[in-house]
């Protein structure tokens, strides 16, 4: 290393700054002879570059000390031994050296079966009906709603209306909105495919007042003499209304439930209809389709389609005596209602307009 | 300053001349023994794959210079096993070492540690670290007056 020379004209000394940065040269004893004077002179006139020189020759000490550590012939042999493993295993592998095309093949495959193992780990089905899973929330929700009737055992379970439908309402509604004629206000039969009452005791019953007579007995002779209908006792009144359960269905809907139809001619229909309304709510009927009970039907036609407790169900007869010869026949459907609760379906229409209608029939 | 002969430009490669100095530089500089020897091994991985011809002293240099940069050495000193890779002079206490250790920067560290304890060529360190001569005596100066202010303390 070369220095560049000191000026001499002055003679002047070397700063305790400049002095302190030569320490390092002057401990390793590479200092030109005037530098090193200069340093020396320096070190004996401040105490503070002393101690700063005692400090870096310890520090060359200490340093030389750790210069002489040495390491095992074990710790060698480890460095190797890893050293050469994870060397053979890069040099074995030469995966730089392999052909394109099998290098891409590898690719290939383990790309298929990271593929392979994701699909599998992954829980896909879920993933995808998440949606349906929100579906679900939505059924709860349905299954809650059938759990009304439950709770309520007698009155409750009459006022769920959305469990019964009006029979016969929206088509001749929809004939009545469209053809306007009186025709369409006469009742058809019943849809329900497991009911197999027959219909010969319904026209009957549309017939003018007869005689009380059991109406299984006169339309349907043979059927009655193997199975007699069974009739509610008759009152002593002039207009009897006769309960009539169909035999045949009563055997085939053991299981099932029933239902109380009828169809009943009066005088002054529109008169007569409010009060027969007025007393089924007061025993306790509820409507049990979508319409009100003594919905006007058609001109004439009033529609009772309700339930009430079978305890009234004697009351109510009376009631409808009063009115009309009609009869009420029980027929199997398949709701069963609960125990103590009826289900009635009838109408009560104008003798007038029905006589007129046969009229114009014939 | 004593150069050492590590015959480190041999070519085909020889593991053991650069065993000691990277392992004795990575376990001062990291005071791990379990780190200084993986980064020995990795720092001897990496030589391996330079080009032959290459200057593998100032590679060594630089590449283990620059794993210690990266490397967190301010973790928790282990040197309980010292005895097992490393022989250390009889007289040598590490309680200056480890004192110094916390309060140097890495810079001075890594000159002082090439430089004065390894003792390899100043002109390859100074290549390898791209800094001036000046740059590193005065590192090394700096470190040796921090490192001797604990050992002057001691005495």
């Amino acid at each position: 290393m070369e220095f560049i020379k000191l000026k001499k004209n002055k003679g002047r000394e070397m700063s305790d700054f400049v002095a302190n940065h030569l320490l390092f040269e002057y401990a390793r004893n590479t200092l030109d002879p005037e530098r090193k004077q200069s340093v020396e002179k320096a070190l004996e006139a401040a105490p503070e570059l002393q101690n700063e020189f005692i400090k870096l020759i310890n520090g060359i000490q200490y340093c030389e000390k750790l210069s002489e550590t040495l390491i095992n012939d074990a710790a060698i042999k480890q460095i190797e031994l890893q050293s050469s493993q994870v060397n053979f295993i890069v040099n074995r592998l030469r995966w730089h050296q392999w052909p394109l095309g099998f290098r891409w093949l590898v690719e290939a495959g383990v790309v298929a079966l990271l593929l392979v193992v994701v699909l599998n780990v992954l829980p896909l089905n879920r993933i995808i009906h998440l949606n349906e899973g929100a579906d679900n929330q939505t059924i709860v929700a349905e299954v809650e709603r059938k759990k009304k009737p439950d709770l309520g055992e007698s009155q409750e379970a009459n006022v769920e209306k959305p469990d019964f439908t009006d029979e016969e309402v929206k088509q001749p509604l929809a004939v009545a909105t469209k053809d306007k004629t009186p025709n369409g206000a006469k009742l058809k039969e019943d849809p329900v495919p497991t009911v197999t009452a027959p219909t010969k005791p319904v026209a009957v019953a549309t017939k003018p007042p007869e005689p009380p007579v059991s109406v299984a007995a006169t339309t349907t002779p043979p059927v009655s003499a193997t199975t007699p209908a069974v009739a509610i006792p008759p009152k002593p009144t002039t207009q009897p209304v006769a309960v009539v359960s169909s035999p045949v269905t009563e055997k085939s809907a053991k299981s099932t439930g029933w239902i109380y139809r009828g169809q009943f001619l009066v005088t002054n229909a529109e008169a007569v209809s409010p009060k027969i309304k007025d007393k089924i709510k007061e025993l306790g009927g509820q409507k049990a389709g979508e319409v009100e009970i003594g919905w006007l039907k058609t001109p004439n036609v009033y529609y009772f389609h309700f339930t009430v407790p079978e305890a009234k169900l004697v009351e109510l007869e009376a009631l409808l005596k009063e009115y009309s010869s009609g009869k009420i026949i029980k027929e199997a459907h398949p709701r069963v209602m609960p125990d103590g609760i009826i289900r009635m379906l009838f109408t009560v229409e104008e003798k007038a307009a029905d006589a007129k209608a046969a009229s114009e029939n014939k | 300053m004593d150069n050492v002969d590590l015959k480190l430009k041999n070519d085909p490669f020889d593991v053991k001349a650069f065993v000691r100095p990277l392992s004795l530089f990575f376990f001062f500089s990291l005071m791990n023994e379990t780190k200084s020897i993986h980064y020995t091994i990795k720092t001897i991985e990496k030589l391996k794959k330079l080009k032959p011809g290459t200057d593998i002293g100032k590679m060594m240099i630089r590449i283990a210079s620059e794993l210690l940069t990266k490397s967190n050495s301010t973790e928790v000193y282990i040197t309980k096993n010292v005895g097992e890779f490393w022989i250390l002079p009889m007289d040598l206490e590490l309680g200056p070492w480890k004192e110094f250790h916390k309060k140097i920067s890495k810079k001075e560290l890594v000159s002082l540690l090439w430089g004065l304890v390894i003792k390899l060529p100043e002109d390859d360190i100074t290549y390898a670290l791209n800094i001036s001569q000046g740059t590193h005596r005065y590192r090394i100066s700096s470190a040796l007056k921090q490192l001797g202010s604990n050992t002057f303390l001691l005495k």
